[in-house]
């Protein structure tokens, strides 16, 4: 073989210009072929988040314009400070999420990813680097922004009746202001990388309590610690009141809006005072900013890249301590009577969960926050507009948790079987039937999940001091979602596994898990309307709601007969499920 | 060539290379041998800039690594164990994007490459579909592009069939006969003995052995063991 090259040309360095050209055509590259493939092999998923997408787009749009109508014509609230006040902390409380997930997404793609292994070695410019994975987290992050923030500008200049170039300014006024706090991030992740690599854990720890006592304070401040009644106007104006601070005049937020209150002011007629001009003005403060932190981030990264990331990559890494094994020796005695297979799948799965703060701090945040909004169910209680409304919020608080365990499910439950495809050879060679394992599986997920959240619903029950009928109906729907749901993940798991996934996100977000999440939608509906509607509806009728087309009579029956088939269906749901995942999970090769 | 200068590099509290010095000059295959952990790939890493040292100086054709990285990334390519390839990209679209960094524009450089390592087949594919010989086969021609002075290549044979073991160990000493600084570390004695020029054995940061395969065996011969049992027995000591 021989090693000479034909080719004369010697290799050069580029100039900034050519490696920027380069990085956007591998970027351009990277989204086409990913589009394409997207398109060719998973247009389920493809036309399920883009459908998705327009259905939070749509639904957001028609919430706020019917609320800013509701406010303009029946609140009398809708004046321009009031607009003023809620953008301010609106967009306040965005670039503070921003500034700490672009810091976040900078971290993961500049000092944990592999690619940037590589190209350090190769002679890009740390500036460059920095730049392609900043990009990547202006996109990131910026979607988001764009996709929850949009919606409620088209409606507010629907309604205030703004002029064309409102329209045409929304885009590049957000635009310019998503660069700031993700310069902002970049800079901070940068440096703290930089100067405290030893440190990064203290310093994500006091970053996430932060964050935790802002909303901490934010809740209370709106809910607990009010001198007026829940959603009236007074509480209303002293709750804008407290949050002025998201007003301060140095907040690009507050730049941000402005230029966009201005964009939609209608214009005075004086010469002086243009408001297009105005919101030019605070697009190009807006824009000056942005590319004035990006330029500053980039020198950083040219003068502090590569140090920082040797830096990191040399830090002291302690030990992961195994702690918390008397939570094995308890889940052992719990467990004692149960067959010793199931036990030990059982506490395989448990101790895997443990281990993985990932999997229940996700678990954590999404029941913690409805278990907040739970416990603050007695101030919506007390401003309730009609009688059967505490039935109505109880009924829609089943679906809540129902559809929560749902992506639960999805998310962690359903790449399960996936991910010990990895390493199937090991259960493959156990002395025990495949079925057990997946039995294992389906009781590991169905007592994890039933656990917190039959606590949820009784929690959200007894505040709402319902009947112990609907309670007990509460919680027999719990338990079919839990076991329904727990069924969908692991015979869908095992059905339609990808054993070439290593990350359980890329598992969960691909046809299997689209298709879990859409059957464990319908499921959950299903259930929750069959069983759970028919006792509402009786209630409403004992209350004198609805009595002239239903008796009580009708609707005890309907109730009875709701919950028949509600656990007709649970019980089918488990057993299909779980014999559709045998079969396949019999037949799987290693 | 390849210079280390008193090189030191700790992990927290923990020493990963101390005071290294060692020179690898142009044309030479040097194999850097030792156990796990030993330093093997902290000092590589050194060389291709993903680590700093805390004391010291390694220099690449010249340039300092730490003060004039992108000169010195230049004259070099690195391969290492576990390669990074764009899984969205096809072989000769990576291979484009290498040869562009480079500022080697044009098809013909990509082309040869592909020529010379037989990746006509599979090179339009896209590389998530390759397997690990297909692309350790890029990978190598990836780092051929530029025909670097410095050729650094971390345990090249690990995970490859017998073949594509032939074909690697073929092509470092055709690149080491054409001039390149060919600077390989590997667990494998067998392999330094049959394709080195020099050999270096580092244990726990320090360079316990350094020179020419005849000077191995004449320790070994003197010592009156096997060159396996005394490479062992140089490694174990540290454990």
């Amino acid at each position: 073989m021989s090693p000479e090259s034909p080719i004369a040309e010697p290799p050069r360095l580029l100039n900034l210009v050519e490696e920027a050209r380069l990085y956007r055509w591998l970027h351009t590259s990277i989204l086409k072929t990913t589009l394409r493939e997207l398109l060719a092999t998973s247009r389920l998923r493809a036309s399920l988040a883009a459908f998705m997408s327009m259905v939070i787009w749509v639904a957001l749009f028609f919430i706020m314009l019917e609320g800013f109508f509701f406010l303009q014509k029946e609140a009398g609230a809708f004046t321009q400070e009031t607009v003023e006040k809620v953008f301010n902390i609106f967009y306040a409380s965005l670039m503070i999420m921003l500034f700490f997930s672009s810091a976040i997404l900078l971290y993961g793609g500049i000092y944990q990813s592999q690619e940037v292994r590589f190209l350090m070695t190769t002679p890009t410019s740390p500036q460059r680097i920095f730049q392609y994975k900043f990009s990547e987290a202006v996109f990131l992050s910026g979607w988001g922004f764009i996709l929850i923030g949009s919606p409620m500008l088209v409606a507010y200049g629907i309604v205030v009746g703004a002029n064309w170039y409102y329209y045409v300014l929304l885009l590049p006024l957000m635009l310019a202001f998503a660069f700031i706090p993700t310069g902002l991030g970049a800079i901070f992740c940068l440096a703290t990388v930089h100067f405290f690599a030893p440190l990064r854990r203290p310093i994500v720890v006091v970053s996430a309590l932060t964050v935790i006592a802002l909303v901490a304070w934010s809740v209370w401040t709106v809910f607990f610690s009010r001198q007026n009644e829940l959603l009236t106007p007074e509480w209303f104006e002293e709750t804008m009141v407290r949050l002025g601070t998201a007003e301060n005049r140095l907040f690009p937020s507050w730049w941000l809006c402005s230029g966009l209150l201005e964009a939609a002011r209608s214009e005075s007629g004086k010469l002086e005072y243009q408001s297009w001009a105005q919101a030019i003005l605070f697009f190009a403060l807006l824009a000056s900013n942005a590319l004035f932190l990006q330029m500053i981030a980039s020198l950083l990264a040219g003068r502090i890249l590569f140090v920082s990331y040797s830096r990191l990559q040399t830090a002291v890494r302690h030990q992961r301590t195994i702690g918390f094994r008397w939570l094995d020796h308890w889940m052992t005695k719990i467990l004692s009577s149960s067959p010793t297979a199931i036990r030990l799948l059982l506490i395989k799965d448990f101790r895997l969960v443990r281990r993985d703060p990932l999997q229940w701090a996700q678990f954590l945040i999404f029941f913690g926050l409805v278990g907040l909004y739970f416990l603050n169910i007695k101030s919506i209680q007390n401003a309730a507009p009609f009688a059967g409304w505490v039935n109505l919020v109880s009924f829609l608080n089943l679906l809540v948790v129902g559809l929560i365990l749902s992506t639960f499910t999805t998310r962690f439950i359903f790449p399960m079987i996936s991910l010990e495809g990895q390493t199937f050879w090991i259960l493959g060679l156990l002395p025990i039937e495949r079925e057990t394992i997946l039995r294992g599986k389906f009781l590991f997920a169905s007592i994890g999940t039933f656990l917190p959240s039959s606590l949820l619903i009784l929690l959200s029950d007894s505040l709402l001091q319902l009947p112990g009928t609907i309670v007990a109906v509460h919680e027999l729907v719990c338990l079919l979602l839990c076991a329904g749901l727990a069924a969908i993940a692991v015979g869908l798991g095992a059905s339609i596994p990808n054993l070439r996934a290593i990350s359980p996100a890329k598992i969960a977000s691909g046809f299997g898990g689209t298709l879990n999440l859409v059957l464990s939608a319908v499921y959950i509906i299903f259930i929750v309307v069959v069983a759970a509607g028919p006792c509402h509806l009786d209630a409403l009728v004992g209350l004198g709601h609805l009595s002239e087309f239903f008796s009580v009579e009708k609707t005890q029956m309907a109730m009875l007969i709701g919950i028949l088939i509600a656990v007709a269906m649970g019980i089918w749901t488990v057993y299909f499920m779980l014999r559709i995942g045998f079969r396949a999970f019999r037949q799987m090769e290693f | 060539m390849i210079e280390y200068h008193g090189v030191s590099r700790s992990y927290g509290d923990r020493l990963a290379v101390d005071r290294l010095d060692l020179s690898i000059p142009a044309g030479e295959l040097f194999a850097f041998l030792g156990p796990n952990g030993a330093g093997k790939t902290t000092t590589m890493k050194m060389a291709v800039g993903l680590l700093q040292p805390n004391q010291g100086q390694v220099r690449v054709c010249g340039h300092d690594v730490a003060k004039e990285p992108r000169e010195a990334k230049s004259k070099l390519s690195y391969v290492p164990d576990e390669p990074h390839l764009y899984d969205k990209l096809t072989g000769r679209e990576f291979l484009q994007f290498i040869s562009d960094m480079y500022g080697m524009h044009g098809p013909e450089h990509a082309d040869f490459e592909i020529e010379r390592f037989g990746m006509g087949k599979f090179i339009d594919e896209l590389t998530e579909t390759y397997s690990h010989g297909m692309k350790q086969r890029l990978v190598f021609a990836s780092a051929f592009l530029h025909k670097p002075e410095v050729l650094v290549v971390d345990e090249p044979m690990v995970g490859l069939d017998p073949q594509n073991i032939r074909l690697v160990k073929d092509l470092l000493r055709a690149q080491a006969a054409a001039g390149t600084t060919v600077f390989m570390s590997t667990h494998a004695l067998e392999i330094a003995e049959e394709i080195g020029d020099r050999i270096g054995i580092i244990v726990g940061g320090k360079i316990r052995f350094l020179g020419t395969l005849a000077d191995l065996k004449e320790k070994s011969r003197q010592q009156n063991s096997t060159l396996e049992e005394m490479f062992l027995e140089m490694t174990l000591e540290e454990n």
